[in-house]
């Protein structure tokens, strides 16, 4: 069991650093698509800070609340973003053209394969803006940052990115039986904008469906009112956890299921 | 004119009939979409119930749903997918197949476009726009002003003029840089803020503003959906029309300058 996860550690450090190589290649590429996912982020700031010049607070919640759980939002989607990003392509043509066949005939594990296939840098703009959000937002709010606090907000978000994860990979593993399935895997993580903002401005249906049942809200939210003071700890982190468990577990499920329904194409 | 139309019509038509065996996926990705649109509603919601006045720079709640429908229905409207196109063209090198051709390559992407505005307009506009109509004059009362819906088709077929010249300049990007994916998302970000998509440009700092409405962007979304809105006085309304139909001048001839320069870059591997 260990030998086996020092042979993945080992492998997969050795495709990120013949990935970073080939990134450190096209310079250029990583400006852009770093500067791309920036300026995206910075639209939606933009959004808050304008109308915070019409508003003193949204329902209670401060420009530095709101800016908290935006930037927080960020991170977890960011480092999904940089290390599973080929869950895209999966879902996309990677059956459909027969490319699956040659991960099922190398000794480890597809998914394995899968995750360490593609580093995406783009994510990186997605974590800095995250991290400079969350961190002014802290100083200007008035939210201390004592060790053990750090160390909760660095597990939360970890089980938040495992969230993102397992969302990607159960929507990418329908394709073992449809062939492709982008498009749905579009449309649920388009759900992840309602996290970026307090749950309390949805209808309810909606507060429990991006809770329990596309759990977008623990990637954001819920996590962050915690720091926000405005959930316990053992809420917000219990249920992050709870709740990204089940949904790995799930994914890996499905994600072992569509492999054995798994069908070559041929040639 | 009738040659024209012989020689190009054919390549809206495909377009159209390519949309047919994929309307399905469209339809799960117009619903993502749809998602954001949701949620700057519940927002806007919040925002008015915390404000303490009734009207937000000149919008009431009602009034602000229409603009978030309206601009997202305009840019529903005149989305195109020829960066896109040409950018795969120039990878894959079909692009070289297009130009032994004798066809004008930039009025064989303008046919394309209109064929997506064609289904843009179809299966998702006058749905939607049918629907939230409805909507608005059982719940409101209202009843859309003819003279605000003709002047809207008017800026609206510029709108869509200025986004295909935007689009077929990003997608002659693909000559000069290799990662278009990431320059074509980074676009597409600055669009929805400057063009209005995400908030009415009013909100912005008065100085922003004034510099944001002699942009092409305002002329996209902000422009015809203040004039289906009737929020503009007839001044404003001469000068933003004024300002969309400058810029489809100007745009037209900066296609044709970096068509020129980009056309010496290209080289074609194998064939």
């Amino acid at each position: 069991m260990f030998t086996n996860a020092k042979r993945y550690i080992k492998l997969y450090g050795m495709f990120l650093s013949h990935y970073l190589k080939a990134v450190m290649h096209s310079r250029t590429d990583f400006i852009i698509g770093f500067l791309a996912f920036f300026l995206i982020q910075f639209g939606g700031i933009a959004f808050i800070a304008l109308v915070f010049r019409q508003i003193p607070d949204l329902l209670g919640w401060s420009f530095y609340d709101l800016l908290f759980i935006y930037g927080f939002a960020n991170i977890p989607r960011g480092i999904d973003h940089m290390f599973t990003d080929y869950l895209w392509l999966l879902a996309g043509n990677v059956i459909v053209e027969g490319e699956f066949d040659r991960y099922l005939l190398r000794p480890i594990h597809p998914l394995f394969q899968i995750i360490a296939q593609r580093f995406q840098p783009d994510g990186v703009g997605e974590v800095i803006i995250g991290i400079l959000l969350v961190v002014y937002a802290s100083i200007k709010g008035g939210i201390i940052f004592s060790p053990t606090k750090l160390l909760i907000f660095i597990v939360m978000i970890i089980f938040s990115t495992i969230i993102y994860t397992s969302i990607k990979l159960i929507l990418s593993s329908i394709a073992f039986w449809t062939k492709r399935s982008q498009s749905i895997l579009f449309m649920f993580y388009s759900m992840s904008e309602f996290a970026k903002y307090p749950l309390e401005i949805y209808h309810k249906f909606i507060r429990t469906f991006i809770t329990y049942i596309v759990p977008f809200a623990l990637t954001a939210y819920i996590p962050a009112s915690y720091f926000l003071g405005a959930s316990s700890l053992f809420k917000s982190l219990g249920l992050t956890i709870l709740i990204s468990l089940t949904a790995l577990f799930l994914g890996l499920k499905i994600f072992n299921l569509g492999i054995k329904n798994y069908e070559s194409v041929g040639n | 004119m009738k040659k024209l139309l012989r020689t190009y019509l054919p390549f809206t038509k495909a377009v159209m009939q390519g949309f047919m065996a994929y309307r399905m996926n469209f339809y799960v990705y117009i619903l993502g979409e749809l998602f954001q649109t949701v949620v700057l509603i519940y927002i806007w919601f919040a925002i008015f119930s915390s404000a303490t006045s009734e009207v937000i720079q000149g919008f009431t709640f009602k009034q602000m749903v229409g603009y978030v429908v309206m601009s997202t229905l305009t840019s529903m409207l005149i989305g195109n997918e020829v960066h896109w196109d040409i950018s795969q063209d120039v990878k894959s090198g079909r692009i070289a197949t297009n130009l032994i051709k004798p066809v004008n390559y930039q009025l064989l992407k303008f046919f394309n476009c209109i064929g997506n505005i064609g289904i843009n307009l179809t299966f998702l506009f006058l749905p939607l726009w049918g629907g939230y109509t409805i909507f608005d004059f059982i719940s409101n009362g209202v009843i859309p002003n003819i003279t605000n819906g003709l002047l809207y088709l008017v800026s609206v077929s510029l709108s869509a003029l200025i986004l295909f010249y935007i689009n077929y300049l990003f997608g002659l990007a693909a000559f000069f840089i290799e990662y278009v994916f990431g320059f074509i998302f980074a676009k597409e970000a600055i669009l929805k803020l400057l063009s209005g998509q995400l908030i009415p440009l009013t909100f912005f700092p008065k100085g922003l503003f004034n510099v944001f409405k002699f942009l092409p962007f305002a002329g996209l979304v902000y422009t015809p959906t203040m004039i289906y809105l009737g929020k503009f006085s007839e001044e404003d309304l001469l000068f933003n029309l004024g300002v969309q139909a400058v810029w489809v001048l100007l745009l037209m001839a900066l296609t044709q300058l970096v068509w020129r320069k980009a056309i010496k870059r290209l080289t074609i591997l194998g064939g």
